[in-house]
């Protein structure tokens, strides 16, 4: 066995920790929107119960220019590190150990909730069916079907979500075209009616404003296949501001024929808004096209953040953040297989709780602190490497504005959080200084500094 | 037994045959995984990473 890391273990190394490079913007296009499109399916509507219906539409697009800003950061930042781990692996080179260790915790915890929360809903809406069936055997085969995918291979998993993701997308334009919206004689949209404009003022849009998140949720995501794709220059970018803008789209549509056919009130607590928007039209075709369509959608969210979480995890195992045992990838497969068994369990638990809005807004919370380092790992990144130090397959225009719009608005979802859910917030803060002060405790003295940072990178100004 | 009741016994039975594909090929796997190939990335100069590998290992 070698005493150092000299240059065949490195490469044996390497070459274990290695995926396939085989992904292209319609696999980053399918993961960011398949992990997020589940949120038009569910989740968006308790805007609503927050800010009322116009309050919603507020909190969408606001939210949607928060998104636009963390996209274009992502992509700059991405592009130049295209590490599997996203951006945990981003903030080791830009916020060192502590930094990315909380952002990888963040990150996992925001998927592996978001996961769960799906499974929640694939059980709420098979139990619709029928009063006799059970959601737990759904919760637990949804989880069990996209684990065994996972675990046997990205690219077929990805292959699945553009197909599952585009056929979810298209029910909502489905739903939309069979209420006639276009002949306004017949048209089965009640706007007028149904829906409210903002029945607690401008603290409701404040309020809103951190369920608005949930539109979006994890586009931020498609970023940790950037270690997986051919061309990670022309992948990222091109994946996922294209994934933004449809969902933008998808959003608007979603808002505008749910609060035209559901009452705002009964809307703000669904479990499944789409679902019964469907229902409300009571046509058999529309009604059986969104039930396919928020099962798939939640698959593919699920899909997405196993593929996800599990690289975040892998990759700070990768660094010695969390023990090294987790980093190992499938000989065959080519999969973090580990770290994939490792959050079955953290899932399953969270899931069978049923407690969607709770765990939503953990999802949420872990989410916004993600966003708060970000906006300072991009100050910090145009610091360390200015314009002309680097070669940049995408340059962020109009720097720092995207990243001023990005911190005044994660101040916004802060205020809503807190308006809506203080406690839990206090939870999870606290959480995570715990994680911190284990980390700086006991696991830091594990991180080897001297392989914590690839090499390959200019050394950044004033180090 | 209604329907329905069998479809919950089908899911959960479905679940079993995943999972215990999953749980098979991962000890499988394990077993015969070299471990080697992450030994690689420790400093194996430091004494405190070497006393820390053993705990690594065999979690």
């Amino acid at each position: 066995m070698s005493t150092n890391l000299d240059e065949p273990v490195m490469t044996k190394t390497q070459k274990i920790h290695d995926y396939s490079r085989v992904l292209g913007p319609a696999h980053i296009w399918a993961l960011g929107v398949g992990i997020v499109l589940v949120g038009e399916f569910m989740g968006w509507n308790f805007t609503i119960a927050k800010g009322g219906s116009m309050g919603s539409l507020i909190a969408c697009w606001a939210v949607g220019l928060l998104y636009v800003c963390l996209v274009m950061i992502n992509s700059e930042i991405g592009c130049i590190l295209p590490q599997t781990g996203g951006q945990y692996a981003q903030a080791k080179y830009i916020l060192g150990p502590l930094g990315a260790f909380n952002v990888g915790l963040a990150l996992i915890f925001e998927y592996v909730m978001l996961e769960a929360s799906d499974a929640i809903v694939i059980g709420a809406l098979m139990e619709t069916l029928n009063p006799a069936i059970s959601p737990y055997p759904w919760i637990f085969l949804g989880l069990a079907f996209l684990t065994w995918l996972n675990y046997r291979g990205i690219e077929a998993t990805l292959n699945i979500n553009i197909v599952i993701t585009g056929i979810a997308y298209v029910t909502i334009f489905i739903l939309l075209f069979s209420t006639k919206f276009y002949i306004p004689g017949s048209s089965l949209l009640q706007t007028k009616e149904l829906m409210s404009s903002l029945p607690y003022g401008w603290i409701g849009i404040i309020a809103a404003m951190q369920f608005g998140i949930w539109f979006y949720l994890g586009i931020e995501g498609a970023v940790q296949g950037a270690g997986e794709c051919r061309s990670p220059q022309r992948a990222l970018p091109l994946g996922m501001l294209s994934g933004v803008v449809s969902l933008i789209i998808g959003a608007t549509v979603t808002w505008y024929v749910c609060s035209g056919l559901v009452h705002w009130e009964t809307l703000g607590s669904s479990v499944y808004p789409l679902y019964e928007a469907a229902l409300a039209t009571k046509m058999p075709f529309v009604i059986a096209a969104l039930f396919v369509g928020t099962i798939l959608s939640c698959l593919a969210s699920a899909n997405g953040c196993i593929i996800d979480s599990t690289r975040a995890w892998q990759a700070m195992a990768n660094d010695h953040l969390i023990p090294n045992w987790f980093s190992a990838v499938h000989p065959k497969y080519k999969t973090p297989y580990r770290a994939i068994v490792f959050m079955v369990p953290i899932a399953i638990s969270f899931a069978f709780t049923g407690l969607l809005d709770q765990v939503i807004a953990f999802s949420i919370l872990s989410a916004i602190y993600d966003y708060m380092l970000k906006a300072i790992m991009m100050f910090r990144f145009r610091k360390m490497w200015p314009i002309g130090s680097i070669k940049r397959g995408y340059i962020s225009p109009w720097h720092p504005l995207p990243v001023i719009v990005l911190s005044v608005m994660v101040i916004g979802v802060f205020a809503g959080f807190y308006l809506g859910y203080g406690v839990n917030m206090l939870c999870g803060t606290l959480f995570y200084i715990a994680a911190s002060v284990w980390f700086m405790g006991h696991r830091s003295k594990y991180v080897n500094l001297a392989t914590f940072i690839a090499k390959g990178l200019p050394r950044p100004q004033g180090y | 037994m209604s329907v329905y009741v069998l479809m919950n016994w089908g899911a959960w039975a479905l679940s079993a045959i995943l999972f215990g594909f999953v749980i098979v090929d991962f000890m499988k796997t394990n077993k015969t995984y070299d471990e080697s190939f992450i030994l690689g990335t420790f400093d194996q100069d430091d004494p405190g990473m070497q006393k820390h590998f053993k705990k690594e290992m065999t979690l």
